[in-house]
């Protein structure tokens, strides 16, 4: 990454922990705060991947709309399949081959997946790539292509990590 | 009652439904894999409700944003724990059927 890529990143990293640190603790305290944020930034700075990931704000704004959509639906599916009399769920454990590259996408993936309708994510191989879901709706597939699009329509994903083995 | 204390109520009663519903399946679901669907979901759904309940009620901007954080990180707490237990589950070797579903 560079120097000044490294700068606007830490400065970024550092104004969001000092919004944290007030929404937690108010305006009483704003040293205390600002030296944690400050070292909050540099150990973020530290940890963080080398090659930073870039994101479309338009698609970030689009992922939590659809996440909060998805999200009533998916309390709202299991709320009327625990109600129903005849329990109506189909549990079983599909494994799906990830078309995002690796990284925060693929995270972000695992994740959602077990907030939205029918699925959860049980197991993943090392690097995210072969996720183990479990599904109580009888066909998981379509949803997890659906999402993984929408986090495609977020991140600004490398070309070459968007066309590994994908699913179709 | 104002119509922001109506409003309010009915988000806390909402909230409160989801938990219940929640509950429910943990009772009624047949194995572990199926109870963290219905805690997971219902659950987070019902705390969102119950936050935006009391921010309506809320005195200050920043109380509010504290129960929006507050329902973040429960979201993030949720789901991986689910991953966590779910892992757990299948290594204690869950009788699950594994089904084709895009993958090798």
């Amino acid at each position: 990454m560079r120097l000044g890529q490294r700068l606007v990143r830490g400065i970024v990293l550092y104004f969001a922990l000092l919004l944290v640190w007030i929404v937690l603790d108010g305006t009483g305290d704003l040293v205390v705060g600002g030296a944690a944020a400050a070292l909050g930034a540099w150990v973020g700075l530290l940890v963080a991947p080398s090659k930073p990931v870039r994101q479309r704000l338009l698609g970030a704004l689009a992922f939590a709309g659809y996440f909060l959509v998805e999200s009533f639906r998916g309390g709202i599916d299991v709320a009327w399949r625990a109600a129903r009399r005849d329990l109506p769920i189909d549990p079983h454990l599909i494994r799906y081959r990830v078309s995002l590259p690796p990284g925060p996408a693929r995270t972000l993936l695992a994740g959602a997946l077990s907030l939205l309708p029918g699925t959860l994510t049980a197991d993943s191989d090392d690097e995210g790539a072969l996720l183990t879901i479990h599904a109580i709706t009888p066909d998981p597939v379509n949803a997890v292509r659906a999402l993984e699009a929408r986090i495609a329509a977020w991140f600004i994903l490398p070309r070459e990590g968007a066309e590994q083995e994908g699913p179709t | 009652m104002s119509a922001l204390e109506l409003a309010a109520a009915v988000f806390l009663l909402a909230g409160a439904g989801f938990y219940l519903a929640g509950t429910l399946g943990l009772l009624r679901f047949p194995d572990a894999l199926s109870r963290l669907h219905a805690l997971t979901k219902a659950d987070n759904v019902g705390l969102l409700l119950v936050c935006i309940g009391l921010a309506l009620l809320a005195g200050s901007l920043r109380q509010a944003a504290l129960l929006l954080l507050v329902w973040l990180l429960a979201l993030l707490a949720a789901t991986v724990s689910a991953h966590v237990i779910a892992r757990r589950a299948l290594a204690d070797g869950a009788e699950v059927e594994v089904r084709d579903g895009g993958g090798p």
